[in-house]
């Protein structure tokens, strides 16, 4: 009987449908931990999104893995609130969150194999053999780690540890699954390869995702939603359209793009008064006949792009244009933007000002 | 690739002179004298043969030593080895009082077992002894554990648990904190209860600081014999005599030096059976690397 019952259901789960119909959102409310003598998250407003791919991204040491435990129940916050599909999880224990997680070193039980790193939660819970059989050839086929089942962790390349790593929680088929750098140890190659993977997988399952990262690169590729953190707080929440073309602070500024956004004093510009910024992106800005003069310092080839160091009035600035075009020459340079291209900056607070006002000069 | 032989022996020789002055040479030595008679007043020794070992086969008082260590053994090698993970287990955490538990259960260690000996001298003593004065306030009295046939074993083998699993403590916390604590919660976030925990991810993972462990104790049941001397001397009636204090008596008590090099040498073969024996049986256990 039980038997049959567990195989009609693997069969409806494989038959294509996502394993998570109705992934919760997560909402964070004034979230904020203190460790003794230091404050590692300060009242973090967050909306995690049902069935979306929320990153949370920041430098080292900003919060993100704390945030990440919050949620999952490691961590209790010292003050706030965190809520999974409107119900408040309180001291909840991780386990009955309803969450999967891929640690940032994998945390994989070193003494078993890849079979039984990957059903360990189904047979701690007590999921009958017969099932947890189905659902680890399932599983297996869907990660390519058929032929490594019988393998030891420390038989597998990063790559592959990662997979199992990943495979350990799809299996659970919880609807919530929390990654903490889950790339940072593999090669630039793999590395993009897993993004995509991942992404497709999440996608797949209907997954509801939080992905720390301190790669802006993987944050743009492959989030739905971008929560950018900085010491403790969040900087900007928003699409990566949106925090790529209008970054709420000078710090959002610098740390998407690669090369990230030149900030210029406004007045080098004739863009706006003393105690401005003003932020450009490389590949907004060209050189033209008029406009504001500059000299060029330097270049790198990339390829596709040249790279070009301009002095901007004494501030050093980078464009980017086709390599095709090649090195400027000429003596008397002047830089150009596209319109609407230019974003102001409060000199002090760092924080962004209201779009009207840059419609200034040229 | 000559020259470097030549190096290679040039730099093991301080060692290996050390080593075959004070342990190769007297091994064989030791070997060797198992098949002389002991010199005796006019008469020298002279090759016997397997006598010794006949002897030994024929000797009462050898087969009690040898049950009194088997039993010895039985209870402080798991007893030891358990309490030891129990302790580590209890002050591994960073909890207010760890370092203090810590402390108290590695006390035993650094004291010297004739020390503790006398420590437990003064438990057991009839009358004015701990244990007896505690059950004096039930109303009961405290039989004489070391004066006793029945009691005496056990009542040392007390003392070797007590002083051991505070050492072995030690081996236990440094492992348990090998253990990546991502480890732990990935098995908490699957819904593991602390059982399953210790059970399926700890045990298996402390488990060659278990093997050095087992050895060791092992070893010890064989060799710790100082408190003996100080609390029993082996009696009442031989009960307490384990084999390594029973060699101490015929080489250095009745001087009977060849029978003692033939105990010795039964010993060893003993000992080095089971080191390796533990080491092939555990070592499939034992490696995930
Ligand atoms: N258990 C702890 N006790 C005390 N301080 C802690 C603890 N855990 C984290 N912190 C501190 O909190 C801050 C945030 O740490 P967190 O691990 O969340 O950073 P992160 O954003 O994940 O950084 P990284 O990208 O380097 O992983 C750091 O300054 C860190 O030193
Ligand atoms: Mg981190």
């Amino acid at each position: 009987m039980t038997r049959v019952s567990s195989q009609t259901q693997a069969a409806a789960v494989s038959a294509g449908q996502p394993s998570a119909p109705g992934a919760p959102g997560i909402v964070l409310s004034a979230v904020s931990k203190e460790f003794p003598g230091h404050t590692a998250v300060a009242g973090v407003d967050v909306h995690i999104g049902a069935g979306e791919l929320t990153v949370l991204l920041g430098p080292s040491g900003c919060g993100k893995s704390t945030l990440l435990r919050l949620i999952a129940g490691f961590e209790t916050p010292t003050a706030g609130e965190i809520a999974m599909a409107g119900r408040s999880l309180g001291a909840l224990p991780p386990a009955e969150r309803g969450i999967a997680m891929v640690f940032q070193h994998y945390a994989l039980f070193p003494h078993l194999t890849v079979a039984e790193n990957i059903t360990f939660g189904l047979s701690v819970r007590r999921t009958a053999k017969a099932e947890m059989g189905d659902r680890l050839m399932r599983v297996a086929r869907m990660m390519g780690l058929e032929q490594l089942l019988d393998r030891k962790p420390a038989q597998l390349s990063g790559g592959q540890q990662q997979r199992v790593a990943l495979a350990r929680a799809v299996i659970s088929e919880r609807p919530v699954c929390l990654m903490d750098e889950p790339l940072s140890n593999l090669d630039a190659k793999l590395r993009a390869e897993m993004r995509v993977e991942i992404r497709a997988l999440q996608q797949r399952l209907g997954l509801t995702m939080v992905y720390v990262t301190h790669d802006q690169v993987e944050a743009m590729t492959m989030a739905d939603r971008i929560v950018l953190m900085n010491a403790g707080r969040v900087e900007q929440e928003g699409t990566p359209e949106d925090i790529y073309a209008r970054p709420a602070s000078t710090f959002a500024a610098r740390f998407i793009g690669s090369p990230p956004m030149n900030l210029i004093p406004a007045e080098a510009l004739q863009a706006g008064p003393a105690g401005r910024l003003a932020g450009l992106r490389p590949e907004d800005m060209h050189l033209a006949d008029t406009g504001v003069p500059v000299s060029v310092k330097g270049s790198e080839y990339l390829g596709a792009d040249l790279l070009v160091t301009l002095d901007v009035g004494g501030t050093e600035a980078v464009l980017r244009q086709p390599a095709r075009h090649g090195l400027p020459r000429g003596e008397r340079l002047h830089l150009a933007w596209a319109p609407g291209a230019l974003r102001l900056f409060d000199a002090g607070s760092g924080r962004a000002l209201p779009h009207e006002t840059t419609h200034s000069s040229h | 690739m000559r020259r470097e032989t030549i190096h290679a022996w040039l730099m093991l020789l301080p060692a290996l002179v050390v080593l075959a002055a004070f342990m190769h040479i007297p091994a064989i030595e030791t070997i060797i004298a198992s098949f002389w008679s002991t010199a005796r007043g006019m008469r020298p020794s002279h090759f016997v043969g397997l006598k010794n070992y006949e002897r030994m086969i024929a000797d009462p008082t050898f087969w009690q030593a040898m049950s009194n260590n088997l039993i010895y053994a039985i209870i402080t090698v798991p007893l030891s080895m358990g309490l030891a993970l129990v302790m580590a287990l209890l002050v591994q955490g960073k909890r207010g009082g760890t370092a203090f538990m810590r402390m108290a259960f590695f006390t035993p260690t650094v004291l010297p077992l004739i020390a503790v000996a006398n420590i437990w001298i003064f438990f057991y003593t009839p009358g004015f002894g701990l244990i007896d004065q505690v059950m004096n306030l039930f109303g009961l009295h405290a039989p004489n554990f070391l004066g006793t046939g029945a009691t005496a074993l056990y009542a040392v083998a007390a003392v070797a648990v007590w002083k051991e699993a505070g050492f072995f403590m030690i081996f236990y916390l440094a492992a348990l904190q090998t253990i990546p604590t991502s480890l732990i919660e990935a098995a908490q976030l699957e819904g593991a209860t602390r059982w399953q925990i210790f059970r399926r991810i700890t045990l298996p993972l402390i488990m060659p600081t278990t093997l050095f462990i087992s050895v060791n104790s092992v070893i010890d049941a064989v060799r710790l014999v100082d408190h003996i001397f100080q609390m029993t001397q082996g009696g009442p009636n031989n009960a307490t005599s384990i084999l390594f204090y029973y060699i101490y008596q015929v080489g250095f008590q009745f001087w009977d030096t060849a029978y003692a090099a033939t105990l010795t040498v039964v010993m060893i073969v003993i000992l080095s059976v089971l080191a390796i024996g533990q080491v092939l049986l555990l070592d499939r256990k034992v490696h995930y690397k």
